[in-house]
């Protein structure tokens, strides 16, 4: 689910809007997982607690207008959602880095309650599995 | 088989961890690209790398380079993990010295297979490079008695005597003879030969310091080369002669009393026009006079 940026990023939020329904593939990360109950607790928990600080300092960076700082988190959150089947954040995150490279503060503006509110949706998706 | 895993996500870090060790392999988990160095600068290094390409510190691609530089016959077979997926990225990471790239996120049978390739590759490598050591210690070294072989003994004499010249240091060149070798070969068998020069090698080393030069230079001919005081010198040589003489060889439970004749010549560094042609001459010449005042002796001749 990758979606490309223009100028002001709203045909990527549109495309990301589209999709945004898939929060979580849970099967495909338990395959991934190779369905060990263990690893999957262990994974989830890293997950759950790197990526609340990773977007923390998104946020701060994007407050900061450090536009840098904010490709590279929105990066990491990207790579580590991914890992975990966690499609939309996955999405989100892809739109901002690619926001952050084009200094785009309207929409990366516009994409921070989004992906907090992903971040919210996917962990309580994950904890069902639990 | 040790892989170094390079990645500072810790999500990706334990799902690369648990998995790669569930396909048998050891994983050496690292967060940043200089931990990665610093682990690679250890003995006995991972040589299978999983280089994450966004990394503090050092990236991966930077970390690549770094590896890329150092000159070894021995270089780790690196994977580069990431996110970036167009064809430049590719490139350049396939250009600063990765041999494959996987795409995050990973799919676990493309990971494992790419893995199994780099361990293939691995092993081609330590192949490779036994055959060329192997190749080496042919070409230098004596097969019976793993001294070095004549070729090799008299590349060491030339260039002993060219750091004689430069550090105005006196060099003894001692040629070395067993005692009634034939006799040995003919009434105990070649095995018997065999296993004397073998024995005499062992305690050749045993008997001369470390950075002593040593070798074989025909059949029952022995070179040794040393630079040394000279009352030390005659104590050293005297050594080498009773480390043979006084402990008797046994061979198939037979006991062989085995000596050796030596002929030893001084090359001064300050006024010797000698070259390595003449100098050999001269420390023959000593050692048929060794032999034919009575054997089991040293004579040493100066110029």
């Amino acid at each position: 689910m990758r979606a490309n940026i223009t100028t002001n990023g709203n045909k990527a939020i549109e495309a990301h809007s589209e999709a945004e329904t898939v929060i979580f593939d849970a099967p495909a990360m338990r395959q991934r997982l190779m369905n060990n109950e263990d690893l999957i607790r262990k994974v989830i928990e890293a997950f759950a607690h790197d990526i609340r600080l990773q977007i923390k300092l998104l946020k701060t960076a994007i407050i900061n207008k450090d536009f840098v700082i904010a490709a590279f988190q929105a990066h990491q959150i990207k790579g580590a959602a991914a890992n975990v089947s966690g499609i939309s954040l996955s999405a989100l995150a892809s739109i901002m880095e690619d926001a952050s490279k084009a200094e785009d503060l309207g929409t990366l503006l516009e994409m921070l309650p989004k992906i907090e509110r992903d971040f919210i949706l996917l962990k309580a998706d994950m904890d069902e599995i639990l | 088989m040790k892989i170094l895993i390079a990645e500072d996500d810790p999500t990706s870090r334990i799902i690369l961890i648990a998995i790669v060790s569930e396909w048998g392999y050891e994983p050496i988990p690292v967060a940043d690209g200089e931990q990665a160095l610093s682990i690679l600068q250890t003995d006995d290094a991972p040589r299978l790398l999983l280089l994450d390409w966004e990394m503090p510190k050092i990236d991966g691609l930077a970390l690549c380079k770094k590896i890329r530089e150092e000159d070894t016959s021995n270089p780790p077979y690196i994977i580069l993990l990431t996110g970036r997926s167009n064809t430049e990225d590719i490139v350049t990471g396939l250009k600063v010295g990765a041999n494959d790239y996987i795409a995050k996120p990973f799919n676990n049978a493309e990971l494992r297979a790419r893995l199994q390739v780099g361990k293939r590759m691995l092993g081609l490598q330590d192949e490779l490079n036994h055959a060329k050591e192997a190749m080496v210690f042919q070409a230098n070294f004596d097969e019976l008695t793993k001294l070095m072989n004549r070729r090799a003994v008299m590349k060491a004499m030339a260039s002993e005597i060219e750091r004689s010249k430069r550090n105005s240091q006196p060099l003894y060149i001692c040629m070395c003879d067993i005692d009634h070798f034939k006799k040995i070969n003919d009434t105990h068998g070649h095995l018997a030969g065999d296993a004397v020069l073998k024995e005499i090698a062992q305690r050749f080393n045993n008997s001369l310091r470390p950075y002593d030069l040593c070798g074989r230079y025909g059949g029952e001919e022995f070179l040794i080369i040393l630079n040394s005081k000279e009352n030390y010198v005659h104590n050293l040589f005297e050594r080498i002669r009773l480390a043979i003489a006084n402990e008797p060889f046994i061979y198939e439970e037979t006991v062989l009393d085995i000596t050796i004749s030596c002929g030893v010549t001084l090359y001064n560094s300050h006024s010797d026009l000698r070259n390595t042609t003449q100098i050999l001459i001269d420390a023959d010449t000593a050692l048929y006079e060794a032999k034919n005042s009575g054997r089991n002796r040293t004579v040493f001749t100066a110029t």
